[in-house]
């Protein structure tokens, strides 16, 4: 038999939430701590944790982690802005025409299948090793999902709407500033969310092929230097800094939902 | 003019919608209205009952301006109607109201689209707010009404830029029984205190007979006018009418006539 689930209180909800993650992180920490080696392997490719949050520590490089962050999150920062504007603008051009669409969507869809990565060589050749060539390599893999989406909500916006805004004598030009356009908030969002962890990540990797600064650039001294505590450290570092990112994107969707203008 | 005086005219009017296609996959033309003859006057409230699928909705938009009779002639007002007029206000099924905007934005909707949004549309609004019951509510979003009070200020933003017809395509047709009634209850109210000409699609006997001077019976599609039922009535209209043996005479009236072609009523 089994019981019948009750009905759960707020504090108690949040109690099970946070206790159960309180809980888990505690024992994965402990673990990674007091295992033996032999269950890490050979003790030296997984370094104690005490030795991770030392590298983090202020006796630990903490400045260069720093220094390092700042140029990815500039060129990640860059390169979103050039793919994010890019693709709204071509995403609404291709959601209206459905001549631009058939002849261009084709493209883009070409274009996505090839991995990001594989476009860093070309672009350091195009514009150096600097950031650059990394914002330009975030521009183009940031592209593609707010282009979809953007594109997808134009191409989907409520007919019940456009025949109700019709009725009342609106024109093209009015439909689309107050019908189309504000409800375009919600499906850019939705791909902002996807371009933005993409963002990160194709700065990184654009910086772990060829860059002169940046975290990937770190990873691969300290990989060479076989400095596994600091490896680790940016790692968790780089995990703290994609979820802010990821929480960003919500909080700023609510912020623009609740305060949408009244046009 | 003669032609001025009616609010609403159809003359012969016939609709057929397109098929497309050919072969086995082809879709055929499908005649939806024909022949239809009607005036409605000013200061009417008319309802159009008929079976699912008798193309009311196609009449409808076609007095909209949203499509274009195959045959005959809409006018309005004594003009023929080319597309959508800027003194008509509707209201249809879903509410389509606009997430991001408030009640009060939601409402000025129209008078936005017409020009510019002045203080006297504003008090004008506040006022049909009142009078729906959805006042203090000016500055919800949609998502925080219930769906009677979304369809109530479906009907406000029809009426908002002060329309001399008011279009109602079934507006109540998702809610349930109780709050219908209710609706309909305050529709009479507003329509007597807005002294506005209204035209309601429906599919319900009883809400067509409660609400309006004259019921038009349409035939199964292709729809036709089949009878003119004129409820003898006063203006104001109430709850306790519904139960009386009257208000009972002329539903059936309307049912006998609706069910004279053996069609189904619903939808």
């Amino acid at each position: 038999m089994t019981a019948a689930p009750r009905p759960m209180s707020a504090g108690a909800g949040a109690a099970v939430r946070w206790g159960g993650l309180a809980v888990v992180t505690a024992v994965l920490l402990a673990a990674w701590q007091f295992l033996p080696s032999g269950v890490q392997g050979d003790g030296s490719s997984v370094p104690k944790l005490d030795a991770v949050v030392k590298a983090l520590g202020p006796s630990g490089e903490w400045g260069e982690y720093l220094t390092a962050l700042r140029t990815t999150l500039g060129e990640a920062f860059f390169g979103l802005l050039i793919g994010f504007a890019a693709g709204v603008v071509l995403g609404v051009l291709l959601g209206e025409s459905r001549i631009l669409r058939q002849g261009f969507y084709p493209y883009a869809l070409a274009l996505q299948a090839l991995p990001p990565i594989a476009l860093a060589p070309i672009f350091v050749i195009w514009f150096g090793l600097g950031m650059e060539s990394k914002i330009g390599l975030v521009g183009a893999a940031t592209l593609f999902p707010i282009l979809v989406s953007t594109m997808a909500g134009v191409a989907e916006t409520d007919r019940g709407r456009i025949e109700m805004a019709t009725a009342f004598g609106a024109s093209k030009a009015q439909i689309r500033r107050k019908i189309v356009f504000p409800g375009l908030v919600v499906p850019i969002f939705s791909g902002l969310e996807i371009s933005v962890v993409l963002s990160f990540l194709a700065a990184i990797a654009g910086e772990l092929i060829s860059a002169n600064a940046g975290i990937g650039v770190i990873l691969q001294v300290y990989q060479r230097d076989f400095r596994l505590a600091e490896e680790f450290a940016v790692l968790l570092i780089l995990v703290v800094v994609g979820l802010a990112l990821a929480l960003l994107v919500r909080l700023a969707r609510h912020f623009v939902l609740e305060r949408m203008p009244n046009e | 003019m003669s032609t001025e005086e009616h609010a609403v005219e159809l003359a012969g009017l016939r609709h057929v919608f397109a098929g497309r296609g050919r072969g086995r996959r082809a879709v055929r033309d499908v005649e939806a209205v024909k022949d239809v003859d009607l005036t409605v006057e000013p200061g009417e409230f008319v309802s159009i009952v008929g079976p699912s699928g008798c193309g009311k909705s196609t009449i409808l938009k076609m007095i909209a301006g949203l499509l274009r009779p195959t045959e005959g002639s809409v006018r309005v007002w004594g003009e023929p109607v080319t597309g959508p007029r800027r003194d008509i206000g509707i209201a249809l099924q879903d509410a389509t109201l606009l997430p991001w905007r408030d009640v009060m934005s939601n409402c000025l909707f129209p008078v936005e689209l017409h020009g510019k949004v002045t203080g006297a549309a504003r008090e004008r609004v506040s006022g049909l707010l009142e009078r729906a019951g959805l006042a203090g509510f000016e500055s919800r979003r949609p998502k925080e009404l219930s769906g009677g009070m979304r369809q109530r200020v479906a009907i406000c933003r029809a009426l908002a830029d002060d329309p001399r017809l008011l279009l109602l395509d079934e507006p109540f047709g998702s809610l349930d029984a109780l709050t219908r009634e209710q609706m309909n209850i305050d529709l009479n109210r507003i329509w007597r205190e807005t002294e506005k000409t209204a035209l309601l699609i429906t599919h319900g006997i009883d809400e067509a007979v409660l609400l309006s001077t004259r019921v038009v019976v349409l035939s199964e599609r292709p729809g036709t006018v089949v009878e003119v039922v004129t409820p003898p009535f006063p203006k104001e209209r109430t709850k306790e009418l519904m139960s009386t043996p009257e208000f009972a005479e002329v539903s059936g009236q309307v049912r006998d006539r609706l069910f004279a072609s053996d069609v189904k009523v619903g939808g």
